[in-house]
């Protein structure tokens, strides 16, 4: 390619050094997914009262009998908890990289291999796979890794190729 | 809310023909939702920094001292305590609603999502508005009815808060897409892009200038080889034309192409 533009270039060889962005460190993404799993289980309030409610009247046990409504209550609130976190964490990692709770503390999630948004599956691997399986396995030693490492990134970021940085 | 040519139309102010939308249902709930859990956050913080250390000390006097005076004091301290706690709590969600929309319009959680807090009189919100619109949040949002319905059939989205203290909340999709950038601001951006006139960069492009960028500007590595460097400040040069003979910095050029490269691919992919 011909350089059409002969215009003078100041050469700074401070590349790399001065940077719009640098990883998130661990306390911030710590606050950062606190506050969504506050928003998270807020908005699955009313669904779990429902699902309660309705799974007490359909079978009808009594409400003081806590125990033999508790594990499967639990379990069908488990599974609208998964497709909720899917769609919330997919829409807002696909569309502006990061989720509320991330975007008020600064932070971005992006594939590490090309620095674009994540997709709607990566965002699912990387919250549900990453987070609910792998760093669940290993007793939460997955998100301490995130602390003493250069690049700040925990167990889920290292196996699904993302990286969580800090804008400015 | 495309219900009403008012909204498309986009004149929203009494009297004032200003070419701003109100706000869509979604997004309102999205940024409560956010507020909420923020000064549930704050709430969470206190109790475990301040409010249980400062009980159980208490707990542990009033132990000590049972008899006398300064124990009916103190059993009686214990209720003024839990009075104290409330009152607390209820201001610091009031006054969270109240400090930040009296003051610039926006919480944080509107201002992640676009959202501002308008008179329909136009010039600023006066406390007053801001402390009715709040107190209404009993109605409108515990109850959840009489908010819902009054925003989706009132032409402009109001809920009953803002009829009453005439108040309004508009969407600037300008101020939502400035969580999008990522290399440099929007407003650099954008003068920039005014100044240097870029031209459409093809997708392949963007993909391994994002590849070589990333690592650097984000990650804070050095470039592998320097000759990269020139060869993409070739490239970039390609398609960015300055309207005058200035000398560029050959670091905001980097960025620039790299924040240029970043927009073009999320709008490729978008659409595909």
């Amino acid at each position: 390619m011909i350089n059409t533009n002969p215009h003078p270039i100041i050469v700074n060889t401070m590349v790399g050094q001065q940077k719009p962005g640098t990883p998130g460190g661990f306390w911030r993404r710590f606050a950062a997914s606190f506050i969504d799993g506050l928003i998270v289980g807020i908005a699955l309030i009313p669904i779990n009262f429902i699902v309660v409610f309705a799974y007490k009247f359909g079978t009808g046990i009594p409400f003081t009998d806590a125990a033999k409504t508790g594990s499967i209550a639990t379990a069908i609130n488990y599974g609208f908890q998964i497709i909720f976190v899917y769609f919330y964490y997919g829409y807002f990692y696909s569309t502006r990289g990061a989720s509320p709770g991330k975007q008020l503390m600064g932070l971005k999630v992006l594939n590490s291999e090309t620095g674009t948004y994540l997709t709607f599956n990566q965002a699912f691997k990387r919250e549900v796979l990453g987070k609910y399986i792998l760093d669940t396995l290993t007793i939460g030693i997955g998100y301490l890794i995130a602390g003493f490492r250069e690049d700040k990134k925990a167990l889920h970021d290292i196996v699904f190729k993302t990286q969580v940085i800090k804008q400015g | 809310m495309e219900m009403s040519p008012l909204n498309e139309e986009g004149s929203v102010y009494e009297g004032l023909q200003v070419r701003t939308k109100s706000a869509p249902f979604s997004k309102r709930l999205l940024a409560y939702a956010t507020d909420i859990a923020l000064v549930t956050c704050v709430i969470y913080a206190a109790f475990i920094v301040l409010v249980i250390p400062g009980i159980l000390s208490f707990a542990a006097l009033q132990s000590l001292v049972k008899e006398g005076a300064l124990g009916k004091g103190l059993a009686a301290g214990s209720i003024l305590i839990i009075i104290i706690l409330l009152l607390g709590i209820l201001s610091l969600y009031h006054g969270y609603f109240i400090y930040f929309e009296s003051r610039k319009g926006f919480t944080p959680g509107k201002k992640l999502f676009g959202l501002q807090v308008t008179s329909t009189k136009g010039g600023r919100l006066t406390p007053s508005q801001c402390i009715l619109r709040d107190m209404m949040r009993y109605i409108d949002c515990m109850l959840i009815l009489p908010g819902l319905l009054s925003i989706l059939l009132t032409k402009r989205g109001q809920r009953l808060g803002d009829l009453m203290a005439g108040t309004l909340v508009i969407h600037s999709q300008h101020q939502e897409q400035a969580n999008n950038f990522l290399y440099m601001k929007q407003d650099d951006y954008l003068v920039l892009s005014e100044a240097w006139s870029p031209t459409l960069v093809p997708i392949d492009i963007c993909r391994q200038y994002l590849e070589f960028a990333y690592p650097i500007f984000c990650q804070g590595k050095a470039p592998i080889r320097f000759d990269d460097v020139e060869k993409w400040q070739d490239i970039c040069l390609n398609f960015v034309h300055p309207k005058t003979t200035e000398p560029i910095e050959q670091q905001t050029l980097l960025i620039f192409f790299a924040e240029l490269c970043f927009q073009t691919f999320q709008k490729t992919t978008k659409r595909s």
